[in-house]
């Protein structure tokens, strides 16, 4: 459910970087999703259509890289992939670590038509 | 084009969240973000925890509903100020609602700040509120499986609260359960087993919520009777 809420600020985000570089079209956003935001890309690439419906990107494809969630262990600094339900380090057993990656979904690119490139 | 963006989509609520928090320790507040479920008692927990850091501590209430000032008509008598915000169909706050709210509190008369967000195990986890702190109720009632579902919001949480304790016995819960699933997300998280109906529990809470704002703000409180 919480698809909607992340695509509305994606698209926000998305909309004011291609205004701010001049493009007047848009017509793909990368994104790079963590595996810990637990995304389901069928229900945000339904939540982004929406969302772009009636903007400078509306039909843009939305290109989705999914990331493991990494995490380091505060006791024993050991580095591992964490599972979505159980962050117990496989070395010293103690659930102490510190989230190091896939826990955010960034914007990597936009793609668009600048003005100047018009003819 | 292409244009090389690498920006967190949450950017724009989480500077208006930094800013929130910069208030809050320039006016000497916590800031409490309570998280949980419809119906599983934050805002019976929010009045019995007010009346009892009354008068010593003067706290205020944020309160998201989609409709309704049902809640903050019950929290009025107890807190100083209460504001309540109707999200109409969002599931969640946002940081910059909370930052238009500031502007009707008089913080510096204020020790505690509860927020208590709208009822929901998902969209509120990922908003940040620029709260010091996040407390997530876990009312026994909604079954022992919960943390395990909801694994973000218990990973994110500095607190649990086991609400509505008074039903163990009655209630099928398996609380060893329940410890197990937190164990394997954070072998440190504080949980604590409370009942606003029987009082248990209580004592424990309030310990931590002046400890806890103690440690981010540094004073017992600033309110001096006249």
């Amino acid at each position: 459910m919480h698809e909607l809420s992340i695509a509305e600020a994606l698209v926000e985000e998305a909309l004011k970087a291609a205004e701010e570089n001049g493009l007047f079209t848009v017509e793909e956003v990368e994104i790079e999703v963590g595996a810990l935001k637990l995304i389901v890309p069928e229900l945000i690439q339904d939540a982004f259509r929406q969302m772009v419906a009636g903007t400078i990107a509306e039909g843009a494809v939305l290109k989705i890289n999914e990331i493991p969630g990494m995490g380091s262990c505060r006791n024993c600094k050991n580095d591992f992939e964490l599972k979505i339900n159980d962050y117990r380090c496989p070395i010293c057993n103690q659930a102490e670590i510190k989230v190091t990656r896939g826990d955010a979904v960034y914007i990597k690119s936009v793609v668009g038509q600048k003005k100047d490139e018009e003819k | 084009m292409k244009i090389s963006v690498v920006k967190n989509v949450l950017d724009s609520n989480n500077i208006v969240a930094r800013k929130n928090r910069e208030i809050f320790k320039e006016k000497g507040l916590i800031a409490l973000n309570l998280i949980s479920s419809p119906g599983s008692g934050k805002t019976t927990l929010l009045q019995k925890t007010i009346d009892r850091l009354n008068p010593a501590h003067k706290s205020a209430v944020i309160v998201g509903d989609l409709q309704t000032t049902r809640d903050a008509e019950r929290l009025e008598p107890f807190a100083k100020e209460v504001i309540q915000i109707n999200t109409g169909m969002s599931c969640h706050l946002y940081a910059n609602q909370i930052s238009e709210s500031l502007g009707q509190i008089t913080l510096k008369e204020i020790d505690f700040l509860f927020i208590e967000n709208v009822g929901n195990m998902v969209c509120p986890g990922e908003f940040d509120l620029g709260e010091n702190l996040k407390v997530v109720l876990l009312s026994l009632p909604e079954g022992d499986d919960k943390v395990a579902k909801y694994p973000t919001i218990f990973r994110a949480a500095d607190i649990v609260l086991l609400t509505k304790i008074d039903l163990m016995g009655v209630l099928k819960f398996d609380l060893k359960r329940v410890m197990a699933d937190l164990e394997k997300l954070n072998s440190s998280l504080k949980l604590i087993k409370i009942s606003s109906e029987s009082g248990e529990g209580m004592d424990e809470w309030l310990n931590w919520l002046k400890a806890q704002r103690k440690k981010s703000v540094g004073v017992q409180a600033k309110f001096i009777p006249e």
